[in-house]
């Protein structure tokens, strides 16, 4: 299980925006899908959650809305805007950039 | 490209501003939520509720922590962007300081005298004066439309005949100056008065500091005197006595009883009025209908608009006409806002020099702009690498903007310092220069603040906006590395550019228009002769009240001794005497009847009237023409005569001697004698038109307004205190007015002239300055060509090609702008003509002047740069990066 501190600076953004985009969420769902779909892998703590979701609304790429969740309780849906679109595709192409870059050098056969 | 993000960040900023509240209650519910769904997860394992919920909450980690995270992005992003731009734009501006020392110096210049003529703009047009709804006070006016009179004062029995008939206005009162003679007491003191109907506070809507104010029984004439003093009087003569009220003291020769003080910060806009008196226009005044000299203020009912009271007067006016059809033939009404009173004259030089100002700045403007284009292109690099590395688009015209609203910062609080002082210069300037109406109290106040900032911002955007946008749209890759010729890369900047200059000149041409032709006119004026000569000429006022020398005949005695004893003064050359002095702005005039003439139907026969001892002519130095001209044998016993302005002798008596001919004055019986014919006197002022102008003698026309002129030998410095001196040694409490210097009265009368050439000038001056400046511009321009230079003399362009290639650039768009400009100038001079004297509005010769004039200054500052492209080495020009 990582902790999000060992994730690359921003990374959390990246993920955050991609399950956003798949479908709305509330907060809570969002760990749970995250968790879900990484595996059981990559785990944001929730003291770090709200912040970054809050951040990201601020920016622009998520926008908010109250919903009537499954129990009839209210609870606040994030869903992806089109700039958030945007942006998720340049940082997706960003990681995939580093990433590619990173594995070639870790496959270099020691001489 | 607009960020549509703003759709959703602008509403959530302003809502956590205004609605804290409701977002810290969704900010719990949200984590509360969070909370809750964990506690639930723990009790389907199993755990109680309890626990449950202490695992939920142990999990979450600081749910209070997370909430002031959460309220942290919220403020970051707002305060750390902008404080990110401003340490840029900081920086930025830190390693070109140059560039920054000049844009804040031109802007502040400019915003300054923005500042500064708003201030007086405010003072004088947008402040209010200070009475209850001061909108709602009028004042009523008889309008004599052919004879182009739309101001002119009201006879008493049509003003009392506009009292009863209007149904319009809650109160009306009417006002006629009188100085006011205090004596009794201390010193005699002549102070400026008024007599005013019982109504007149109300209509102001004054109340009394002390006592009260008067009543209607108080302005019929024979009743008990009585007088309301100003703040200043009751402080400066009376000490400021409690117990004022209810004293007696001694005004024009009678006992008044005070009755009321006026409270401190009353200010009434025309005169300094010390002391107000009832006026008495019942009996025998009640009816006189020819005689012109009240003026009449009113205040509006509630709900009725102006122009209904308009309607009205012109209705009551018709009535009256046809009710006095000799009397009040032509006779309208108008009915005026009481600030129009006070900016009516000064109206068109306010426009004329708030858009020269405003002028300045544009141009200051467009300066500023063309310099902040100019780094965009130096920049290039910088800004391409930071688009590379994803900075949005809009993230650096933000962020040039916030370069731009910097300078722009720094300049308006720069431009303070230049707005204090030009506040304070230009209140010395018109209080020197003689302004008539009273300088209000301008100053650096709130209004002023307000405008200095709110004009930075808009200079800011004026100068950053387009220059940001412009530069920020560029080929990255091309620019980054660093290829491509200029104009490739930044076509539009270079229309932009082109625009810039353009309106640069366009507007320093129309500003020098204005300036010249305001320049013309001052040369004009000074050029016109008063038609007598001041040099060492002095008069001192006297006023004979008519308590003391109720008998003409013992005021002309008054008159006669005073002036023989002040012509056998030492050091006076010669000494005369007359009712009003040449632009003094005081003036009489009545109908005259000439001898076997009808008088003409449309146009009432005229002259203005002044009285004369024998020896003001000589005093003055006035020509004389024909015949001879006042002389001591012209007695109330001898026949009645009168000597004439050639002016008058042109108008009625075309192509004839006038002397021996006859003619009534007014209503009085006999006729008069022209004995002589005397030159023209400018007595309205150096700009206006001669009238007419009868001089009678003293002996035959009594008054009790009186001037002593004398002409010294050297100009001695206590002309006024002899003259004084004589006057008290025939009657030691009669008081005099000040001393009055006859050719200040002429510069005064062209003193407004002389301000507006200031001001214009001083803005001409300015804007040349800074399209000189254009100069430095086109330095960067050209220097920014120096790769295409440089090919195209390797291509075998000689230095004369290139020369001219410059040059032509720049003619080209000096010819633009100036064709503009003089378009412009067409249509705006119009605005200045009440300006003008001696020169129309579209002057050819100040139009061709100025053409050559920015010609030749717009091909220097091509010629210099020019000559710079030049020297350049092709080789040099080549590797130029």
């Amino acid at each position: 299980m990582s902790k999000p501190a060992d994730l690359v600076q921003g990374t959390l953004d990246l993920l955050l925006l991609k399950i956003v985009a798949l479908e709305p969420l509330n907060g809570f769902a969002i760990s749970v899908r995250l968790k879900q779909v990484s595996g059981d892998i990559l785990q944001v703590s929730d003291g770090s959650l709200y912040p970054a979701l809050h951040k990201l609304e601020q920016e622009g790429w998520i926008t908010a809305e109250w919903r009537a969740s499954e129990n009839n309780r209210r609870a606040k849906y994030y869903s992806l805007t089109r700039r958030g679109g945007k942006q998720l595709e340049k940082e997706a192409d960003n990681w995939n950039r580093l990433s590619a870059a990173i594995s070639q050098v870790v496959r270099i056969k020691e001489a | 490209m607009r960020p549509e993000h703003w759709i959703y960040t602008v509403p959530l900023r302003l809502r956590s501003l205004f609605r804290q509240k409701a977002v810290e209650q969704e900010l719990a519910e949200e984590l509360g939520y969070h909370v809750e769904r964990k506690t639930e997860e723990y009790l389907a394992k199993g755990l109680s509720a309890e626990e449950a919920r202490e695992a939920a909450t142990r999990e979450f980690g600081g749910v209070e922590q997370a909430k002031e995270e959460c309220r942290d992005t919220r403020k970051m992003n707002w305060y750390q962007d902008l404080g990110k731009d401003l340490s840029y734009a900081l920086r930025v501006l830190r390693k070109s300081p140059g560039f920054a020392a000049m844009a804040v110096f031109t802007l502040a210049l400019g915003i300054g005298g923005n500042a500064t003529i708003f201030s007086l703009v405010e003072g004088i047009l947008l402040r209010q004066p200070p009475y209850p709804h001061p909108e709602r006070v009028v004042m009523i006016w008889e309008k004599r439309v052919h004879e182009n009179e739309l101001t002119n004062p009201v006879s008493p029995a049509d003003y009392l005949d506009w009292q009863k008939q209007s149904q319009n206005f809650s109160s009306m009162a009417a006002l006629s100056y009188t100085p006011a003679d205090l004596t009794g007491g201390a010193e005699p003191l002549r102070v400026p008065g008024a007599t005013v109907g019982a109504e007149f506070f109300d209509v102001l809507g004054v109340h009394p500091a002390l006592g009260r104010f008067f009543e209607p029984s108080e302005e019929q004439p024979g009743s008990n005197f009585a007088a309301v003093l100003s703040y200043g009087l009751w402080q400066s003569r009376f000490g400021g006595d409690p117990q004022i009220v209810g004293q007696a003291i001694r005004v024009n020769g009678k006992s008044a009883t005070v009755i009321g003080v006026l409270p401190e910060d009353f200010r009434f806009p025309y005169n300094k009025v010390e002391l107000w008196m009832p006026l008495t226009i019942g009996g025998e005044f009640a009816v006189i209908r020819g005689s012109h000299f009240l003026n009449v203020f009113a205040r509006l009912k509630p709900g009725v608009s102006l122009l209904q009271a308009q309607a009205e007067m012109v209705g009551i006016a018709g009535r009256l006409e046809k009710q006095n059809p000799g009397v009040n033939r032509g006779h309208g009404a108008s009915v005026l806002p009481l600030r129009e009173e006070l900016v009516r004259d000064i109206r068109p030089a306010l426009n004329v020099v708030g858009l020269a100002v405003g002028f300045v700045l544009l141009i200051a403007c467009a300066n500023i702009a063309n310099l902040f284009l100019a780094r965009g292109i130096r920049r290039q690099r910088e800004i391409a690498l930071r688009q590379a590395v994803g900075a949005s688009r809009w993230r650096l015209v933000r962020q040039m903007l916030v370069e731009s609203l910097l300078i722009a910062a720094l300049a308006g609080t720069a431009g303070c310092m230049p707005t204090v002082w030009g506040i304070s210069g230009l209140a010395d300037l018109l209080r020197q220069g003689g302004w008539e109406a009273p300088v209000p109290e301008f100053r650096l106040n709130g209004a002023v603040v307000a405008f200095l900032a709110v004009v930075s911002l808009g200079s800011s955007l004026l100068t950053g906006l387009m220059p940001a946008l412009t530069s920020s749209q560029l080929d990255v890759v091309t620019a980054l590395k660093g290829e491509g010729t200029f104009s490739r890369l930044f076509g539009s900047s270079h229309r932009l550019r082109a625009a810039l200059l353009i309106s640069e000149v366009m507007l320093s041409t129309v500003l020098l228009i204005g300036a010249s032709l305001l320049l013309r006119t001052f040369f004009e004026l000074r050029a016109v002769t008063p038609g007598f000569h001041g040099d060492r000429v002095m008069a001192l006022p006297v006023f004979l009240n008519s308590q003391r020398h109720a008998d003409p005949q013992r005021r002309v005695a008054f008159f006669e001794e005073l002036m023989s004893r002040v012509a056998s003064m030492p050091g006076v050359e010669s000494a005369g005497g007359i009712d009003i002095l040449p632009m003094s702005g005081e003036d009489s005039r009545t109908r005259i009847t000439i001898e076997n003439r009808a008088p003409s139907p449309n146009e009432p026969t005229r002259a203005h009237h002044r009285i004369v001892t024998p020896g003001y002519f000589a005093t003055m130095d006035i020509p004389l023409q024909a015949g001879r001209t006042i002389q001591d044998s012209d007695t109330p016993t001898s026949p009645p005569v009168a000597v004439i302005n050639e002016t008058a002798a042109q108008k009625y008596w075309p192509e004839q001697s006038a002397v021996g001919k006859r003619f009534k004055v007014g209503g009085q019986t006999a006729w008069r004698e022209i004995v002589g014919v005397v030159g023209d006197v400018k007595e309205a002022g150096l700009a206006e038109e001669v009238k007419p102008v009868m001089y009678l003698p003293l002996p035959q026309d009594p008054t009790s307004w009186w001037n002593v002129v004398v002409r010294t030998q050297r100009d001695p410095s206590d002309v006024g205190t002899a003259l004084k001196s004589e006057v008290q040694a025939i009657d030691k409490d009669q008081p005099v007015g000040a001393l009055v210097i006859l050719n200040k009265l002429v510069s005064d009368s062209i003193a407004s002239q002389k301000i507006n050439l200031l001001l214009v000038g001083l803005f001409a001056g300015v804007a040349l300055v800074l399209a000189a400046g254009i100069y430095s511009v086109m330095a960067f321009a050209f220097a920014q060509r120096t790769p295409e230079i440089g090919i195209r003399m390797a291509l075998g362009a000689n230095e004369n090609d290139v020369l001219r290639l410059v040059l032509g650039q720049g003619a080209k768009l000096a010819g633009a702008g100036l064709a503009l400009g003089m378009i412009a100038a067409l249509g705006l001079t119009r605005l200045m003509r009440s300006l003008l004297f001696g020169v129309s509005a579209t002057d050819p010769l100040t139009f061709v002047g100025v053409t050559v004039l920015l010609t030749v200054v717009a091909l220097a500052a091509c010629y210099i740069p020019a000559r710079k492209a030049m020297r350049v080495d092709p080789l040099v020009a080549l590797r130029y990066e």
